[in-house]
């Protein structure tokens, strides 16, 4: 087999197993949102899955584009999401707290006004 | 078609259909926003499989970005009056202001109807040849731009652009007369509450969408883009600015910003009266002047579309007092009234 050859498989394989590992992340994110008790939970699960979900995809991607323009705009559209997915969950769980929704403290517990105002989300 | 893609597309039209059926029947205020955004982006997704990304750029931005923004902001307002929560009679509707049965089933029945005509006549159509593609290819030499959308949306049909620009126009006139006030946003720079996280997003994405939404403007003439798409991107960094508060929220006493307003409206009528002389017809551009004109026009309608859709989001109007002319008229057709009275009795 040539080696150009080997290698587009090689990058082919590669990107496949990095697309399908980020859809994993968006997968359990989405999990997570709907089964975790509270908001700040329930972000933690949604962020992680916006990041590193993308990024993995981002990443795939790139592999399969051989345009360099294109990867560095895959590239930065990923930058862009993951800094307002970031901000996002940042002001979110600063402006809840500033509301007076208090975070679950024991596994299986809850806190009063969470339910409350979480749920209804 | 591959299988692949068949698969995708069917399950964009599943979803589709699903996020708009439940859309219609929630009867909870927030979970119809959050159902409309997802549909704006679903829908999104299904003209990029259709090969049209110009509306698909226009759907997320306008459709699920903006309208969503205005839809929560809205909400808001409202949580803000009447309070949140199951009881609140504004955001979670117990059906009890319904109309009869008999009504809904006419209602939907007249509907069902209707789409069913529109599928039947669509595919009815699709076996005849479409003229319509061959004659703007044909002639798209003629509008000055290379990139068919936007030839037909300023040229061939630009009276058309000409009113949706006018529509937009007289929503902020509208909600100028609403006014009560902008309300206050974040905190501004060296304030003691204000968010450096927030500030450092805006210090980087603000200048990556102002980039982008130029260029979305200039590219317009030749691939997807154009002036809606490039002013709802330029109005995001603008509700971040406000947001963040490093700008103040433009208002209608600003002089700059009632021009920003009228300018889109303004020069593209101007432009269509000054080619009267030479060519004898309303916004028929004479030859070789199409693509300046197309360009400028468009330029002046993303900065009047950003600037509106910014107020819209900063200006949503409070929420009236309850008004006791309206309940002597129709004592069940006040329910803002009656869910402010509610708030204030209990």
């Amino acid at each position: 087999m040539p080696a150009d050859l080997t290698l587009t498989l090689v990058m082919e394989v590669a990107s496949g197993i990095l697309i399908v590992a980020g859809c994993l992340f968006f997968l359990a994110g989405t999990v997570g949102l709907l089964r975790f008790p509270d908001l700040y939970c329930r972000l933690h699960a949604l962020t992680k899955a916006d990041t590193l979900g993308l990024g993995l995809i981002v990443a795939g991607l790139v592999l399969q584009n051989p345009v360099w323009p294109a990867r560095l705009q895959l590239v930065l559209i990923w930058i862009l999401a993951l800094s307002a997915a970031a901000t996002v969950c940042h002001l979110l769980a600063r402006s809840s707290l500033a509301a007076g929704i208090e975070p679950i403290r024991e596994p299986g517990g809850s806190s009063a006004g969470v339910t409350s105002a979480g749920e209804d989300r | 078609m591959t299988a692949l893609g068949f698969l995708l597309d069917a399950a964009v039209v599943l979803l589709l259909v699903g996020l708009a059926t439940r859309l219609l029947l929630t009867r909870h205020l927030f979970e119809a926003i959050v159902l409309f955004v997802s549909y704006g982006l679903t829908l999104s997704l299904a003209w990029v499989r259709l090969g049209a990304p110009n509306i698909a750029l226009a759907e997320a931005a306008l459709g699920a970005g903006v309208t969503g923004a205005l839809f929560l902001n809205t909400y808001q307002r409202l949580t803000e009056r009447i309070g949140d929560g199951p009881k609140s009679p504004l955001l979670e509707d117990d059906g009890s202001r319904d109309p009869p049965a008999w009504f809904k089933g006419v209602l939907g029945g007249g509907v069902l109807l209707l789409v069913l005509g529109a599928g039947w006549a669509l595919l009815g159509a699709g076996r005849r040849p479409a003229f319509l593609p061959h004659e703007i290819a044909a002639r798209l030499p003629e509008t000055g731009v290379q990139n068919p959308v936007t030839g037909v949306l300023l040229n061939f049909r630009g009276y058309d652009t000409l009113l949706e620009i006018a529509v937009l126009v007289a929503a902020m006139a509208g909600v100028w007369s609403l006014d009560r006030g902008s309300r206050r946003f974040g905190r501004a720079r060296g304030e003691p509450d204000e968010d450096p996280v927030l500030h450092a997003l805006t210090r980087f994405a603000v200048p990556v969408t102002v980039v982008t939404a130029v260029y979305l403007t200039w590219v317009g003439s030749t691939e997807p883009g154009g002036a809606f798409q490039a002013g709802s991107l330029l109005a995001g960094a603008g509700v971040l600015l406000t947001v963040a508060g490093v700008l103040p929220p433009p208002t209608a006493a600003s002089r700059p910003v009632r021009a920003m307003v009228a300018g889109g409206m303004a020069g593209f009528i101007l432009a269509g009266i000054a080619v009267l002389p030479l060519t004898g017809q309303f916004l028929h551009y004479p030859e070789g002047w199409a693509y300046p004109m197309i360009l400028g026009i468009e330029a002046l309608l993303t900065v009047s579309i950003a600037v509106v859709l910014v107020e819209l989001f900063v200006d949503v109007p409070a929420v009236p007092e309850p008004d006791p002319a309206l309940e002597s008229v129709d004592p069940s057709g006040d329910p803002l009234g009656r869910a402010l009275r509610g708030k204030e009795g209990s």
